[in-house]
C-alpha cells in the first residue's frame, strides 16, 4: 500500500480530488464560525449562512450565463436534479428522445417512466466514439417530441454534445432540452442562453470542486418542473401549501448550507483561475494520455481522437485483462487509481462496444501533473507488455 | 443610526433571495443604515427576514429597489409599534 501523498488519483470523473484548499477552509469556517440554518432563524449566524447560499447561486449564474440565479435550485447531486426534471416536467403522453450514451441517473428514471406508459421513449444512436449523430437528431426532432435529454460530455468516452448546435435545433422543433451536465458544469464552457438549454443538471463535487453532497438544478423561465419534495422553506410559512416561487418552490428542508460554502468557494476558484486555464491543462492531460497510449500493443481507446473533443476523460481496455483485474494492477504495483467497470452507462458501454466488461477509465484533473500522467502511461505500457508478452 | 421607532424603514419579499438581493442593491447604492433584521410579526407571520434601512432613505430605496418591483411585497415605514406602507 503506497502513501496517500504518492498515489497517483485519475478518477476525477467520479469525484474530484484534491479540491482547491480554499473549499476546506471555507467549510471548516462554515462550522467553527457560521453554523446557522440558511433562510430560516432571523439571527446573524442564520443570515450569514442564507447569504453564503445566495452568493454560490450568484456564481453558479455568472459561470452559466443564467441571468436570474434564483432559477438555481441546490440538489444533493446531478441525479436528484435530473430526477427533478425528468418527473416534475413530464407529463402522460410525452415523448422523449435520449442519446444511447446516457448515465443511468437520466437512463433510468426516463425508462421508469416508459415501463409505466407514461412516456413514450426513442434513443438515438451514437457513434463508436459515443458521439451524437445530429442527422439522426435533427429527424427525430421533425416529430416535435417534448423533450431531449442529452449527456453533455459523456462519463466513459468524454465525448461532448455540441451544444449549441443541438439547443439551436431543439429551440427550433420546440422541444424543450434537458442536459446533463455531471461531468462538464466547471470543466467546459456553459451559457444556458446562448445554448439554448431550458433544463441544466449539473453536480458540485466533480469539476466545480465543491463537496460532495452538492448539486442543482438550473430551468428556464416558463419551465416549471413540480417538486419532488414539498416542505418548509422558511418563507409563505401562512401557508400550508407550497411556495410557487423560486428557488423555494424546489428548496424543501434546510439546505447543506455547509456544503454549499465548499462549492462557493469551488466555483470562485474556477473564476479565479478562468475556466479556459482550467481546459486548456486538462486538456494537455488528456493529450498526453491519449498520445502515450494509443499506439501500444494490448491498449484499445475509446472515445473522439482528438482530446480538446472530449471532456477529460480516457477510457481503454488491455487485451487478456479484464478491466478490474487492470484497475487493481495498476492501483497496487503503481499507486494509480481509476475507475474500471461500467461506469453506471451501460448504454454508452454499448455504443462504444465495451460492455458488458467495461473500460479502465483515467480522468486527469486540474491538479493533476504531467509526470503522474507519464506514471500511470509506464504501469499501462507495464501491464500491456506482460499480457502480449504471455505472461 | 439611532434606533428609536420611526427611524427605520423595511422592505419585504416573499423569499430569502430576493431579501439578499434587495440587501446587496441598497449597499451598493450607498443606502444608509441597510441590515437584515427578522421580518416584524406586524407585517408578516414568515419567519424569514427582512432589509432594514433609514426611513429618511425610504424613496431612495424605492428607486433602487424597482428592478425588484414584481417580487416586493411592500416597503413599510416604522411609526410608533406599527409599520405603515410605504409611500
Amino acid at each position: 500500500m503506497q502513501d496517500a501523498e504518492k498515489l497517483i488519483y485519475l478518477d476525477n470523473g467520479a469525484t474530484s480530488f484534491p479540491k482547491p484548499p480554499a473549499v476546506e477552509a471555507a467549510m471548516s469556517h462554515f462550522l467553527l464560525k457560521v453554523g446557522g440554518s440558511p433562510g430560516r432563524s432571523g439571527h446573524r449566524l442564520s443570515q450569514e449562512a442564507a447569504r453564503v447560499v445566495f452568493e454560490c447561486r450568484e456564481a453558479l449564474a455568472r459561470l452559466f450565463g443564467a441571468t436570474d440565479s434564483r432559477r438555481i435550485v441546490f440538489t444533493l447531486n446531478a441525479t436528484q436534479a435530473l430526477n427533478t426534471a425528468i418527473y416534475g416536467i413530464l407529463k402522460p403522453g410525452d415523448r422523449v428522445i435520449t442519446t444511447a450514451v446516457e448515465h443511468n441517473s437520466t437512463m433510468r428514471p426516463l425508462r421508469d417512466l416508459e415501463h409505466r406508459g407514461v412516456i413514450s421513449l426513442e434513443v438515438l444512436p451514437c457513434d463508436r466514439a459515443g458521439r451524437l449523430d445530429l442527422g439522426r437528431l435533427e429527424a427525430a426532432l421533425r416529430t416535435r417530441p417534448r423533450l431531449l435529454a442529452a449527456v453533455h460530455a459523456s462519463n466513459v468516452s468524454g465525448a461532448i454534445v455540441p451544444l449549441r448546435a443541438v439547443g439551436a435545433m431543439t429551440r427550433a422543433a420546440g422541444t424543450l432540452l434537458l442536459v446533463d451536465a455531471a461531468q462538464s458544469a466547471g470543466a467546459l464552457p456553459i451559457d444556458v442562453e446562448a445554448d439554448g438549454i431550458d433544463l441544466l443538471a449539473f453536480t458540485g463535487h466533480k469539476a466545480l470542486f465543491g463537496p460532495q453532497g452538492t448539486g442543482g438544478l438550473w430551468a428556464r423561465p416558463g419551465v416549471e418542473p413540480e417538486p419532488l419534495f414539498r416542505g418548509g422553506t422558511g418563507s409563505n410559512s401562512e401557508r400550508e401549501e407550497q411556495p410557487d416561487f423560486w428557488p423555494d418552490r424546489l428548496e424543501s428542508g434546510t439546505q447543506n448550507a455547509v456544503g454549499i460554502a465548499g462549492l462557493l468557494a469551488g466555483v470562485s476558484f474556477i473564476e479565479e483561475k478562468g475556466l479556459s486555464v482550467i481546459r486548456a491543462h486538462e486538456i494537455a492531460l488528456t493529450k498526453r494520455l491519449i498520445d502515450g497510449l494509443q499506439h501500444v500493443a494490448g491498449i484499445t481507446l475509446y472515445g473522439p481522437e482528438a482530446a480538446a473533443e472530449r471532456s477529460p476523460i480516457v477510457s481503454v481496455s488491455f487485451a487478456g485483462l479484464v478491466p478490474s483485474e487492470a484497475g487493481f494492477l495498476l492501483e497496487e504495483g503503481f499507486g494509480v487509481l481509476t475507475r474500471v467497470g461500467l461506469h453506471c452507462a451501460p448504454a454508452a458501454h454499448r455504443t462504444l462496444g465495451t460492455y458488458p466488461q467495461g473500460t479502465v477509465r483515467f480522468a486527469p484533473g486540474f491538479f493533476t501533473s504531467d509526470a503522474e500522467i507519464d506514471a500511470a502511461l509506464e504501469g499501462c505500457r507495464y501491464l500491456a507488455a506482460k499480457k502480449t508478452g504471455g505472461r | 443610526m439611532s434606533g428609536e421607532p420611526g427611524a427605520f424603514a423595511i422592505a419585504t419579499f416573499h423569499s430569502t433571495h430576493m431579501v439578499l438581493k434587495a440587501e446587496k442593491l441598497l449597499k451598493e447604492a450607498g443606502v444608509v443604515g441597510v441590515r437584515l433584521v427578522p421580518v416584524p410579526s406586524q407585517v408578516s407571520s414568515d419567519c424569514g427576514v427582512t432589509v432594514r434601512f433609514a426611513a429618511a432613505e425610504a424613496a431612495r430605496a424605492a428607486a433602487v429597489l424597482r428592478p425588484l418591483e414584481d417580487d416586493l411585497q411592500g416597503i413599510f415605514v416604522e411609526a410608533v409599534g406599527v409599520w405603515n406602507p410605504f409611500p
